[in-house]
């Protein structure tokens, strides 16, 4: 037996390694938007700081984020401050959707340390979440101005991540508006 | 001490018996559709906790998934299109048997292309290490008859 054959099954070894590493990366990112470039799902749900029934026509500011937050969701505080900057600096409008909470503790929270939302859809049972595929919370969407959904992101909504995922497709989309 | 005893295994049991009791509770109309949400809740991954089925989880996404999959049986839906509801959503990521496309092929044919990689080596392997015993008897018969010769040549000087 010639040496290249003693090194075959380690050469395999390393293409499988490397194969699934780059295979498994990207289906997470795959997976995980099946939404991406859909219409944003149609609702009926009560806003949060009234019983006031609100559906998808009442997000009137469209390019907008929709971004997913509850009092019981500690990240979803650690982005406070970037969306409350994002706000004062109105580079982007803001609908809240608070999920799976308690009305009463959601609405003494924005009290507390400032509403940067526009309006926030009080989703007790978790209807829309499910219907945009949500699994926890902060999530946050960019929808364009026919309402549909263009960027998806789990997780911490940071300065980083703006520039990296939402900024370009935010400038693309107002550039094509003109 | 023995009072004692039975009271501290009645109490262990109570405490099961109460966990049991907190688990969500779905009623249907008949047991069919009660054994399709069995079925179906152990088929689907748990989008958050991502090594465990529908059923296992006790996430809050997985229990509202579990009352949305009890909602469309109730109204009549078939597992096909709860299937459609689900990964139209959340994607492949919650079938543990994805369908057979372009981007899962791999997954289905991946095993059985390596399966048959090792067989072919092993018995390519197998083959060569069994001609080397006959190849080392050849040669050495060639050797011997060199030594001769070689005794000989010596011999002959």
């Amino acid at each position: 037996m010639n040496r290249l054959t003693h090194y075959l099954p380690l050469a395999l070894f390393i293409v499988l390694v490397l194969g699934l590493f780059t295979f498994l990366d990207r289906e997470e990112s795959d997976l995980r938007s099946v939404l991406l470039n859909k219409d944003f799902p149609n609702f009926s749900l009560s806003r949060l700081d009234n019983a006031e029934i609100i559906t998808k026509d009442d997000l009137l500011e469209l390019p907008s984020l929709l971004n997913v937050w509850a009092t019981w969701c500690v990240a979803c505080l650690v982005e406070h401050p970037f969306l409350m900057e994002l706000k004062n600096e109105s580079r982007i409008k803001i609908y809240g959707l608070n999920y799976k909470d308690d009305r009463n503790k959601a609405l003494k929270l924005l009290d507390r340390i400032g509403d940067p939302y526009e309006l926030s859809i009080f989703d007790k049972d978790g209807k829309l979440a499910i219907d945009l595929g949500v699994y926890g919370a902060p999530e946050t969407f960019l929808i364009d101005n026919e309402g549909i959904i263009r960027v998806r992101h789990v997780g911490v909504l940071t300065p980083e991540v703006w520039e990296q995922k939402f900024n370009s497709v935010l400038s693309k989309l107002k550039e094509d508006e003109k | 001490m023995k009072n004692k005893l039975f009271i501290s295994i009645l109490f262990i049991f109570s405490l099961s018996l109460q966990s049991e009791t907190t688990k969500e509770i779905y009623s249907f109309a008949n047991d069919v559709d009660q054994e399709r949400f069995y079925t179906l809740v152990d088929t689907y991954r748990c989008p958050k906790c991502q090594s465990s089925n529908l059923a296992g989880s006790n996430a809050p996404i997985a229990k509202d998934l579990k009352r949305e999959i009890h909602r469309l049986i109730e109204e009549g839906k078939t597992d096909e299109q709860i299937e459609v509801f689900l990964s139209s959503r959340y994607g492949d990521f919650i079938l543990y048997k994805p369908a057979i496309r372009k981007n899962t092929l791999i997954l289905w044919i991946g095993p059985f292309a390596l399966f048959l990689l090792i067989i072919l080596f092993v018995v390519r392997w197998n083959i060569t290490s069994k001609r080397q015993p006959k190849d080392l008897e050849a040669e050495n018969i060639v050797k011997a008859i060199e030594r001769t010769r070689l005794k000989k040549l010596v011999e002959d000087e």
